[in-house]
């Protein structure tokens, strides 16, 4: 008897403290999930319902969309619907009924959320060059997001922002730190990076939006410098180039080298002509040839290009050249 | 000589002379009529007879004249040809206007950056400006052709150190254009180093980027007063703008082919960033003046793909809307030019989309194009076949800065492979009551196929 007591009170014991726990545990473990993560502004949306407490697959589920019913069935674990203007928000209400009968209720306020996460690498580009810098090993990468949850003209300061720069959290957080600096790792390895942003008067407003940042390796592209015409950046030198003047400037190019460095000229280029190593003057980046005689000529130019702060930001490339008959 | 036969010879020797008068006189009547007359000053005595393709240029050393009427074809005259160059050195940027009732093209050399007009029906260049800027890179165009941006490298001869300047160029024209003087430029610098920069669709106003403190910064600038305003700051400095008629700017981010890239509109009066394309790789985009549709480039499993978007949405079956319509050609948007129904494109067109990053290596200049010519519409996605220039003029053209003729008649471009000026004259076709639409779902080869073209695409 008196182990039987025992027994009926840990019994209760662990019925009182565990079985509100376990109630209040299936609560907590139904969350719900959008698609897209971030939806914009009158952007259809699929918002879904997820558990690991309750057996959705044999539930009776019921969506409302601000108090109309839009769905009703077993395993109903998703629905369409649409977002509404920045300010203006979507609820959804789920009752979820599982097969013993136990009923959950549960809502989820639809807004839209729009946060962009953009970034440029302080990498070398051309003048007018219209395509992105590219970042390269050991290069630094600036990201920042661009979010909007109330209005196309939100001031970004207003927002509390978390960064997550290779699985490393809390690398930057705090209230209208909407940048973060990112460094590199080597060429092919990307850097994934997240930011979660959420306006801090407001609990549950916390998105987030996840880029993964590739590094690529530095290159050497030549051009012709032409007196007049300036730099030929529409025009590659490439394999073989023919010229009918006299003299003949090449440009080199180094394509995403970091910008600290070049500043600082702890850039080293090696130029080689036809084999031999060839002295340049103040600028580097360019070599004059010339040709000799009136026969056809052909120089061929080597050039390597060595970061010396970033060892492994190096590039190199060849060209030949070829002096028509005069 | 026998006294009767006297008689004879005389008769042969009159109707000799009467057939030579005669076609003395018959060449001087189509001579009269249809020949080269006094063309900027240069007679063409025989003007069907073939020419290398260059005019003599006068000894006049106040007016350089390029261009011309023949191009060493048959002999056709410029409004025949479908195919005009319009410049024989390399071009910084174009404008089409309209003067006396005539069409024109207004540019900009790039080794001098002297301005020339040429009339696009037919006739010479003839130099509007001497003043002498050389290695122009960009000329952008406002003010109805009497204003010009020209955009250029200083290079420090110790450091290397490349400062971009830009000058905002009014040209002098008071009597360049009826006279056989020429004019000059009237200067005024702009910031140094602006890294971006976008004329409104009427030349009124411009929009530049310059970076300062690690936050790109935008200004508005009145072209007639050079008043200027902040209207834009941003902690990402790649933007490429485009500044449309209603004073708002689509912004979209510096393209590479395996990075996701975004297009907004932004409003410079209440600061608004309203995006229109998210997260596509390659992203490229170009707005019609009004920026009531946008034709954007991406990449996808190495293809480039154009598509048209429009924020109101596309009606689609059963009630249904979508924003985003392909168009089945193979391009990039800035090798496209929007007609004036801001509805249409023409644009040259690749067969295949090389391997590697597009359009990153097409910035680079280690690849180009041999593109075909297309019209499409953004709103059906039809397209139609216009023309291959191989066939019609035995070289390659790939297609850069398009824009139309001021009439709609002309599609005039810059040849990215020798920086050349081009025209070519639009067929009825492209008018807004006769287009040809053809099946949806064909790849450019079919759809050349189905027009009939005989030559094997490149």
């Amino acid at each position: 008897m008196k182990s039987r007591n025992i027994i009926l009170g840990v019994t209760m014991t662990i019925g009182i403290f565990f079985v509100p726990n376990i109630a209040l545990g299936a609560l907590d473990l139904v969350t719900f999930s959008t698609n897209p993560q971030t939806p914009g502004p009158n952007q259809p949306v699929t918002v879904s319902i997820q558990s690991y407490a309750i057996d959705l697959n044999s539930s009776r589920i019921t969506w409302y969309v601000d108090k109309e019913a839009v769905a009703d069935g077993v395993a109903e674990k998703s629905i369409r619907t649409e977002t509404k203007g920045f300010g203006k928000t979507v609820t959804i209400n789920v009752v979820i009924v599982d097969a013993g009968g136990a009923r959950f209720d549960k809502e989820f306020l639809l807004h839209p959320i729009e946060i962009d996460l953009l970034w440029e690498a302080d990498t070398y580009t051309p003048p007018f060059y219209k395509g992105k810098a590219l970042p390269t090993y050991k290069s630094v990468v600036k990201a920042t997001a661009i979010p909007r949850m109330y209005s196309t003209a939100d001031d970004p300061a207003l927002f509390f922002y978390e960064w997550t720069i290779n699985r490393i959290q809390g690398v930057g957080k705090g209230l209208g730190k909407g940048g973060a600096l990112i460094p590199m790792k080597y060429a092919g390895s990307p850097v994934p990076t997240t930011v979660k942003v959420s306006d801090p008067n407001v609990e549950g407003s916390a998105r987030s939006v996840t880029q993964n940042i590739l590094a690529v390796e530095p290159t050497v592209l030549f051009y012709e410098q032409a007196p007049l015409l300036g730099t030929v950046f529409d025009r590659a030198l490439t394999g073989t180039a023919n010229t009918e003047g006299t003299t003949f400037r090449v440009r080199a190019t180094p394509y995403f080298f970091s910008n600290d460095n070049m500043a600082n000229g702890e850039l080293v280029y090696t130029w080689q002509k036809d084999g031999a190593t060839v002295a340049v003057g103040l600028n580097p980046n360019s070599l004059e040839l010339g040709k000799a005689g009136t026969a056809t000529q052909s120089s061929k130019v080597g050039l390597t290009i060595q970061n010396r702060s970033r060892i492994l930001q190096k590039a190199g490339g060849q060209v030949t050249i070829n002096f028509s008959q005069e | 000589m026998n006294p009767e036969e006297q008689p004879s010879s005389k008769k042969t020797l009159w109707i000799g002379l009467g057939i030579f008068f005669f076609l003395l006189l018959a060449g001087g009547l189509v001579w009269y009529f249809w020949g080269g007359g006094n063309t900027g000053g240069v007679t063409k005595l025989f003007p069907f007879s073939p020419s290398s393709g260059e005019d003599v240029p006068q000894t006049d050393t106040d007016r350089h004249e390029i261009g011309g009427d023949s191009n060493g074809d048959s002999g056709l005259v410029a409004a025949d040809r479908l195919f005009r160059q319009l410049s024989l050195k390399p071009v910084a940027g174009a404008y089409a206007l309209k003067r006396d009732g005539e069409q024109y093209v207004r540019f900009i050399e790039k080794e001098t950056g002297h301005a020339y007009e040429i009339p696009l029906a037919g006739g010479v260049a003839e130099q509007l400006t001497n003043t002498t800027i050389p290695r122009i890179a960009i000329a952008d165009w406002a003010l109805g052709g009497n204003a010009v941006l020209l955009r250029y490298l200083e290079e420090d001869r110790y450091t290397g150190r490349e400062t971009i300047k830009t000058h905002l160029a009014r040209l002098n024209l008071s009597s360049a254009l009826s006279s056989d003087d020429v004019g000059g430029l009237t200067l005024d610098f702009l910031p140094d180093n602006i890294v971006a920069l976008s004329v409104s669709p009427d030349g009124k106003s411009l929009f530049y980027i310059i970076k300062k403190d690690g936050a790109a910064v935008g200004s508005v600038v009145n072209v007639a007063t050079k008043a200027t305003k902040e209207v834009f700051r941003s902690p990402f400095t790649e933007w490429l703008p485009q500044f449309l008629n209603n004073g708002s700017i689509l912004l979209s981010t510096k393209p590479s082919g395996a990075v996701p890239g975004y297009s907004y509109v932004y409003d410079p009066k209440t600061k608004a960033l309203n995006r229109l394309v998210r997260e596509k790789d390659g992203l490229t985009a170009l707005a019609n003046a009004s920026g009531s549709r946008v034709l954007y480039g991406e990449n996808v499993a190495g293809n480039a793909i154009l598509n048209s978007y429009d924020p109101k949405g596309f009606p689609g079956d059963e009630g249904t809307v979508f924003y985003e319509n392909i168009i089945p050609i193979n391009t990039l948007p800035e090798k496209c030019a929007w007609l004036s129904d801001n509805m249409r494109v023409l644009c040259g067109a690749f067969n295949l989309t090389p391997t590697g990053l597009i359009p990153d290596l097409w910035y680079q200049g280690r690849i180009s194009f041999n593109d075909t010519f297309w019209l499409a519409n953004t709103t059906s996605g039809d397209v139609t076949y216009l023309s291959d220039p191989k066939e019609e003029t035995g070289q390659t053209f790939d297609v850069a800065n398009p824009l139309l003729s001021e009439d709609g008649a002309y599609f005039i471009f810059t040849n990215k492979k020798d920086g050349m000026l081009w025209s070519m004259r639009l067929p009825q076709q492209v008018g807004p009551e006769t287009s040809d639409t053809i099946p949806e779902g064909l790849s450019p080869e079919e759809l050349k196929d189905a027009q009939g073209s005989l030559q094997a695409p490149q």
